[in-house]
This record gives structure tokens, sequence and C-alpha cells, in this order.
């Protein structure tokens, strides 16, 4: 499955730009939508799950225009928002027999099979008689991304799935996902974590202030960011200085003081070590300086 | 079919919802107890069961959905706008928004899920009813009245209710408002647009008399199916207009097409029910006028007296056909050029024969004017031939009084019942002297002189031709005529095909007409032939009384000699007809005398099953006082239980 976004801009009535001539394109597998708040992912993505209509630019599914054919792409398509509350007093199986029946499972029999099948695919067939409203936070998310997948859609849009998560939860919702991505769909996470799309994503986009800045494989990002990234062990007066200097993204203290890593175009002073860069590393590097150095040049 | 199975999906889900909520919990539960409490308390055997609620089989739906319907329409409100609120959790609703849904099959759904609910709801409580209803020896069982009912009352407000909830959330999209402008219009239609231009603001059906009579029916069924449908066809058009607003971008062409059509549909309907239910008001204002503006213009003009009248009736369905042979003299002090009728505007003449002649004559509205080509002069007497049929319009009765249900509410308990003035259908026909339905040469109303009246004694004779079997009544002995059966009880009974004659003992004011599946039983007493007209199932009384049977003669005897001794006058009659007429049937006091229609010469017009008399529950009241007394250790002899009868 093919997605082609063409010259896409989104600007609200109140005159923000959200988003500036994005062309983009994808297939099957996990693909990251990263950049910080406001950068227009939201946007993005609810023009994608067709929620809302771009002032122009095209987006095209296997070559056919969303806007134009609503009713072809929600019937493929499933959508995991950032906050799911659910509707009060529904069970956990209901809610999702619910999602089921919409997505058009008529049999009542089929669709509780797919149901049970879900939640033990999620881990709470255990809780399925549970309310909905009730469940934990990270339960309340896997039951999210069950509603998302039932009805087999071909298109999957999750946005923020491991925001208030706790380690051991976000590292089953990734998973989770990362399985999905094998069965020949598309899904499209948007995050602003960055270890999110590390961890699962083929492909990625890095948009920042409604600017698609980056497009590509996560090992492209990290290769811009090579060479960029040192080590150095500091007193608490050098640390001062180069706090001020550079971009710090880490800072530990140490017995003699402090041991930090900073993103830099040319070697900072201090005995600095180069260190290989991972994609937080790069996404820093590419927000906080190559963008500003561009801008610069 | 996806689109039904979405709609059913999206129906289900919200309904079961809105069902778990704790605030429709707590009122249906509350509606459950209470209703319960009131069946029983009212309708069950060990209950109170007034008369005036248990002797029409309908009241009993009726009064369950009237008071429902009052608290459910307030409820809705809430629970609608709180639902709307709800959706504006927009991660939640956006999920299902991404579902291939069209924005038609979701608020349709929705809409349905909480019409069902309530329904329900309305089941739970009419089948409550029903089973005090069943169970009850005092009570028939009216079913058709409990869809009737569903359908005429809950629905069109429910659905209403709904779509302007649904309508202002969407404009509006503030709940605090939502729930002012909702409660306002409701308290705005039960404390002062209830009456308004027919009804027309009455969309919870407050004071729209729907009462449905064991004999007549809905007697206004055309102002009830217009004014509903009006607030049916406005809540739907409401609902659609939702779907239109509805801030989802829409995925089907066709159901935004066929959402389009069908609001434009539903607003077209709505205008026509609304102008329907404006015009059956209107219309009869206007009617009135013009009868007081016609007589303004003839009542200073000379008029001749009525002596003796034949008229030869055929009922047909909603129509009768006549040929009116009138007999007058001129009373007046000076010759008549014109001779003037009075005759129900309705009814169209066809032929005047004057002195063996067809002659020439005009139409003033209600107003006859026949010229003669000889002037009568004073103390002559003559007689024309007028034929005419028609329907008769009730507008036409009373003229000075507006029916403002506000002004003159007709209620029985908390019913409101429609007032009517005449009947003239397939199955019943009542016709009464102030429709005019025989040409009479005096006005029904003097405008100068609201006081004033002007009353002919007259011989009548009446024949009468029913269709189907039905019976006429009217006052006097009678016989029938080719064909007719037996007249043993005084009154003209006539097989199929033959005419029932009437001949009043004496000259009357006025001739009562009365067509109808009427059983009697007769009475004679003192020479004065006591005769009750009753419906089918509706002589109740005499298991209730029959230990009153063998010195009725007597109870009966003393009561008309008490009457007699207080008015100073013997009765004059040879008969006195109890007539039972549905409960519709109203008259307005005649400012002069203060009499009313009920009340015509030997003939007394009786509601139906006596419904509006507090104490025609002889059963219940008798039980209940021997209780009491046992209570008090009374002795309860015969003669006390024939007082207490009588």
């Amino acid at each position: 499955m093919k997605i082609e976004i063409r010259g896409l801009n989104m600007i609200y009535p109140n005159g923000n730009h959200a988003l500036k001539e994005i062309n983009l394109e994808f297939g099957t597998g996990m693909f990251g939508l990263l950049g910080p708040n406001g950068a227009g992912k939201s946007s993005l993505m609810r023009i994608i799950i067709t929620l809302m209509k771009p002032t122009s630019g095209v987006v095209l599914v296997d070559g056919q225009d969303i806007q134009e054919n609503r009713k072809a792409l929600r019937s493929i398509l499933g959508y995991l928002p950032e906050d799911l509350r659910f509707f009060t007093s529904l069970k956990t199986w209901e809610f999702l027999d619910y999602s089921g029946a919409l997505a058009g499972i008529k049999n009542k029999s089929e669709r509780i099979n797919e149901v049970n099948r879900l939640l033990d695919q999620v881990g709470l067939l255990e809780v399925r008689d549970r309310q909905a409203n009730k469940l934990s936070g990270g339960m309340k998310r896997r039951l999210g991304i069950a509603q998302a997948l039932i009805g087999n859609p071909r298109i999957i849009v999750v946005d923020e799935p491991t925001t208030g998560l706790d380690p051991d939860e976000r590292i089953r919702f990734r998973n989770i996902l990362s399985q999905l991505s094998r069965n020949d769909v598309t899904i499209i996470l948007s995050t602003h974590i960055v270890g999110d799309i590390s961890s699962t994503c083929q492909g990625m986009a890095l948009l920042n202030r409604g600017e698609l800045v980056f497009a590509g494989q996560p090992e492209s990002l990290i290769k811009h960011a090579e060479g960029h990234v040192f080590r150095l062990t500091l007193t608490q007066s050098q640390y001062d200085i180069v706090k001020e200097k550079y971009n710090v993204i880490s800072t530990i203290p140490v017995e003699s003081g402090w041991e930090v890593q900073v993103v830099s175009d040319d070697p900072p002073e201090y005995n600095a070590e180069e260190v290989t860069p991972n994609i937080e590393h790069a996404y820093v590097y590419f927000m906080e300086h190559k963008m500003h150095t561009d801008t610069i040049e | 079919m996806a689109f039904l199975h979405k709609i059913r999906t999206v129906a289900k889900n919200e309904a079961k919802t809105l069902r778990r909520s704790w605030f429709f919990r707590l009122f249906s539960l509350g509606a459950i107890f209470i209703f319960a409490f009131m069946n029983f308390g009212l309708f069950s055997p060990v209950g109170d069961e007034p008369w005036d609620l248990i002797s029409t089989p309908s009241s009993v739906p009726l009064v369950n959905l009237y008071l429902l319907n009052i608290a459910q329409s307030l409820v809705i409100i809430f629970l609608a706008a709180d639902f709307l609120k709800r959706d504006k959790k927009v991660d939640t609703n956006e999920v299902l928004y991404t579902r291939s849904i069209s924005n038609f099959e979701y608020v349709i759904g929705k809409t349905w899920g909480i019409v069902r609910l309530f329904l329900g709801l309305n089941l739970i409580v009419l089948g409550m009813a029903l089973i005090m209803n069943i169970i009850s020896e005092n009570m028939s069982v009216d079913l058709p009245s409990y869809l009737w009912y569903i359908l005429i009352i809950s629905v069109p407000t429910l659905i209403f209710s709904l779509g302007l909830a649904f309508m202002l959330m969407s404009l509006i999209r503030n709940q605090a408002i939502t729930f002012l402008v909702l409660l306002g219009l409701a308290a705005l239609n039960m404390f002062c647009g209830w009456y308004r231009l027919g009804s027309m603001f009455d969309y919870m059906a407050f004071g729209l008399p729907v009462f449905k009579s064991a004999v007549a029916g809905f007697s206004n069924l055309s102002q009830i199916l217009n004014q509903r449908l009006l607030y049916l066809f406005l809540g739907l058009s409401l609902v659609l207009a939702t779907v239109l607003l509805f801030r989802r971008l829409p995925q089907s062409k066709p159901h935004t097409a066929l959402t389009w059509i069908l609001l434009v549909l539903f607003i077209a309907g709505a205008a026509f029910c609304g102008v329907n239910t404006y015009s059956f008001y209107r219309r009869a204002l206007n009617e009135k006028a013009l009868v007081i503006e016609t007589n303004r213009k003839y009542e200073s003009r000379a008029f001749a007296s009525l002596t003796g009248a034949r008229i030869d009736l055929d009922h047909r369905g909603r129509e009768i056909s006549a040929k009116a042979i009138l007999v007058f003299r001129n009373d007046n002090g000076k010759s008549l050029d014109t001779l003037l009728f009075s005759l129900n505007p309705y009814l169209s003449v066809s032929e005047v024969t004057y002195g063996g002649v067809l002659q020439n004559f005009r139409r003033v509205n209600h107003i006859i004017e026949i010229d003669l080509s000889v002037p009568l002069a004073p103390g002559i007497s003559d007689s024309v031939i007028i034929s005419y049929a028609g329907s008769v319009a009730e507008s036409y009765c009373y003229p000075d009084y507006t029916d403002n249900p506000e002004e003159s509410p007709y209620r029985v308990a908390m019913l409101n019942i429609s007032k009517r003035q005449a009947f003239l259908t397939d199955n019943f026909v009542l016709l009464i002297p102030e429709t005019h339905w025989y040409p009479v040469p005096s006005l029904n109303y003097y405008p100068s002189n609201p006081a004033r009246i002007n009353v002919d004694f007259t011989n009548f004779t009446l024949s009468v031709r029913t269709q189907g079997g039905l019976r006429a009544v009217a006052q006097g002995s009678g016989s029938g005529e080719a064909g007719a059966g037996d007249t043993s009880s005084g009154e003209a009974v006539s097989g199929d095909g033959g005419r029932q004659v009437f001949t009043p003992d004496l000259p009357l004011t006025g001739l009562t007409l009365a067509i109808g599946d009427y059983r009697s039983d007769t009475l004679t007493v003192d020479s004065v032939k006591y005769v009750s007209y009753y419906f089918p199932g509706h002589d109740y009384y005499k298991k209730d009384l029959a230990e009153l049977r063998d010195t009725l003669p007597f109870l009966v005897s003393g009561i008309m000699r008490e009457l007699e001794a207080t008015f100073s006058t013997r009765y004059p009659f040879k008969t006195l007809s109890f007539v039972e007429v549905p409960v519709q049937f109203f008259s307005f006091p005649r400012l002069s005398t203060q009499t009313r229609a009920e009340l015509q010469p030997s003939m007394v017009l009786m509601p139906e099953k006596l419904m509006t008399l507090e104490n025609a529950g002889f059963g219940k009241r008798f039980s209940r006082q021997k209780k009491r007394m046992e209570k008090n250790s009374q002795v309860i002899t015969e003669e006390w239980r024939k007082k207490k009868s009588v």
C-alpha cells in the first residue's frame, strides 16, 4: 500500500500555517512522524485519517485521493488517538465489539471471536469484562490498539502511543506495533518520543514548524550526526562554560564533577571524546544544531 | 443491508451507554416505581378505581403516557445535551468518526438509540398499566389505544425534543445555553403556549385534547394527527439538519443527498401540518365571526314563527339529506315580504318549494331568504318545503363563545377532552337544536342583544332513515313506517330500509336527533315512559343497582313527584329519555337562561358511561361505604342500600 502526500498545505482559520508544502511518500511497514509539539504532526495525521480537509494538496492511497474516496479509506483504516477515553459503562469487550461492528463485521459470532483474539493478542483477555474506563493507562492504550486493529485495517495510524506509559508497557507496546508492521500493513506512528521511532520504524519524517525537514530511514538521520556527538568529563566551572556554548544532551554527575554529552559541529575542548550517535542524538543535532546552522548560513 | 446494520450498531451501543448512565437509571427506576404505585393505586381491584378514569378504557394508557411524557420530555433534554457534550471529547469520538460510517447513519443511529430506550420505558409503564387493566373487573381493555397513545403522545415529543437538543448543541455548542433554551421552551409549552392558536405550540401534547371515546373514538383525529405530525416532521427535520451540520467530513454523497431530500420532504410535511393545524383554529374563528356578522345584518329583520315541521331525514355517512315541510305563521304586526330561515352553513339547500312551485331563494351564509310574491299578512299561516343536504359546522353553534381551552377547559380528571357540539359520522350522529340542522325562522345569536332568545313552540314530526342498522333517537313517541320494527317501548324502531318516525307529545322549542348502535331499557311509571338509551356494554349500572329493580318504580315516582313539587308544575311529557352520548359532547350555557343543551325537552343527554359524574361508580361506592359502616359497627339495612342507590 503506497501513500503519497503531494504539496500539502494546511492553514487554519486563525491564520496558523500548520503544514507547508509537504511532499512525502512511503509504503507498507512502520513509518514514524517525529517532531516537537506544534510541528504539524497532528494536522498531517488528521488529514490522513480524513478528519480534516487540507487547504491545498492531496494525499493519495494507492493512487486514490482520500478526500474523494473517504468511504474507501475509512473502511481500511484503524486509528488510535493519543488520549482515548472510553464511554462510561462499556465493558472492554463491548467497546471492541462496537468497533468491530462499525468496522463491518456483521456476523456476531465472528465478531466475538475476533474480539477475543485481539484481546488475547494485546493481553487483555483476562479483563474482558472489566469496564473499559477502569483499566490502567497501559491497558487502555492496548485496548486502543486492539480497537484500531479490529476489522483488519490496511492502514493504522497511532498518535503518541507511548506517552505516559511506564517502561514495561512502553516496550510491550512497541513490540505489538513491530509485530503488526510485518503483516503487510502501513503503520503511521506520530510521536515526539524519539525512542519509539528508533526501535520500530523503517522509515520516518521529521517535521518542524509545519515543514518537512527530513524524510528517510532513521539510519540516514543518524548519519547526519556522526562526528558531531561528544562526551566530556568536566568540573563544575567547565560545565558552566560548556552548557552556555554547546547543546548539552545528557548530564551525569560523577566523582570529579560532570560527565556530559554535547552536540557540536566541531569537537569541543576539554578532551572531548567522539561518541557513536543514536537517533536521539541525531534528532537533537538536527533540530537544535543543524537547522539553526542552516538558517544562519 | 450495511446501511441498516450501521444504524442498528450505533443505536444499540448508544442505547446501552445511555441505559447504564446513572441519570437514566435513576429516572427510569423512579418512573417505574411511581407508575407501578399509581397504576396499582388507581386501577387495581384494591385501588381507588375513580370512575372518571376507569369508565373509559382508553383513559388507562392515556393517563400513564400523559404524565410520563411530561417527565420524559424534560429528562430527555438533560440526557441529549449530556450525550452530545460527551461527543465533544474529541479523541474518543474520532475513533468512531474514522470508521466507515456516514454522518447520516451515525446521527440517525444515535437518535434511534435514545428514542428506542425511552420507548422501552414507555412500553414498560404501559405494560404495568395493561396488567392492571386486564385484572380489573370494572374496566374493559382498549388495546388499540395503547398503540395510538404511544404514537401520538410519546413519539413526536421524543423526536422533537431530541432533534431540537441536537440542533441547538450543533449550533450553540454550549450545554448550559442549550439547557436554558430547551427548559424555557418546555416551561413556555406548559404554562402559556399549550392552548394558543389551536395548540399549535404544544409540542408535548400537554393541553392537546387526545381523549379517545369508547363510542366516537378520537372525535378530533384530523386535528390530533396534524398537530402531532407537525412535531414529528419538525423533529425529524431537526435531526436531519444535525446530520448536515455535523462536524465531520461526510463520506457518502448518496447519504448526503438522501438527507437533503428527506429534510426538504419533512420540512414540507411540517409546514403542511402546521398550516392545517392553524387552519382548523382559524377556520372555526372565521366561521364564528361570519355567523355573528351575518346575524348582525339580519337581527332587525322580521321572522315568521314556526308552528309545525315535518322533517324527512336520511343519514348518509358523514352527511345528511333532508326535506323539511315547515309550517309558519306571521306573528309580526306587519306583512312579511321575505321569509328568513337559519340553516347550518354546511348544509346546502337544493330546492325551495312554496305554494306548490319551486321558488327562487338566496343563501347568505346560514340565512335562507325567500322572496314572497304575495306578502304574508299578519296572523296568516303558510308552509314552505326546503330540501337540503350536507354536513354540519360545529363552529356555527355558540358563536359568542370562542373555544379557548384556557378560558373553558374541558378536563375529566387530568385528561383533556375536545369539545364537540355535533357528531355526524358513519356510526354515530348527534344533532342538537343549536346546530340548526333543520331550517329555523330565527337567529341563533343576536349580536346587539346577546340575552335575546327567540323560540317557537313547534309541532314536530321527524322521519329518519338510518344506515347500517343504526337506531335513531329523538323526542316523543313514535312509530315505524314501512318495515318498522318494535315500537313497544314508545320510541320508533325500524327494520332495514324502514324509516323511524317521531312525533313529540307537545310542541317543542327544538328537536334533538341521535343515531347510533343504541340499546334501550324502558320503565313506565305514572304513565311516563322512562327510556334509557345506551351503547352496548355500557349498562354496567344494572348489575350494581340490581337490588333496586323491584322498588325502582316507587323510587322514580317519588323523585318525579318531588321534582314536580319543587317546580310547581306537572311533568308535561309522556316520555323522559336518557340518551348516552360521547363524552366529547360539550355545550355552553345560554346567556339568558343559563340552560345547556344537555337538557332537552323530554330528553337528557348523558356522558358515556356517566364518566363525568363523580358518583357513577356505584359498585365501588357501595363497597367502600359498606366497609366504612362495618368498621363503625353500623347495621346495613336493605332500606339504606336502596336509599344510597337512588
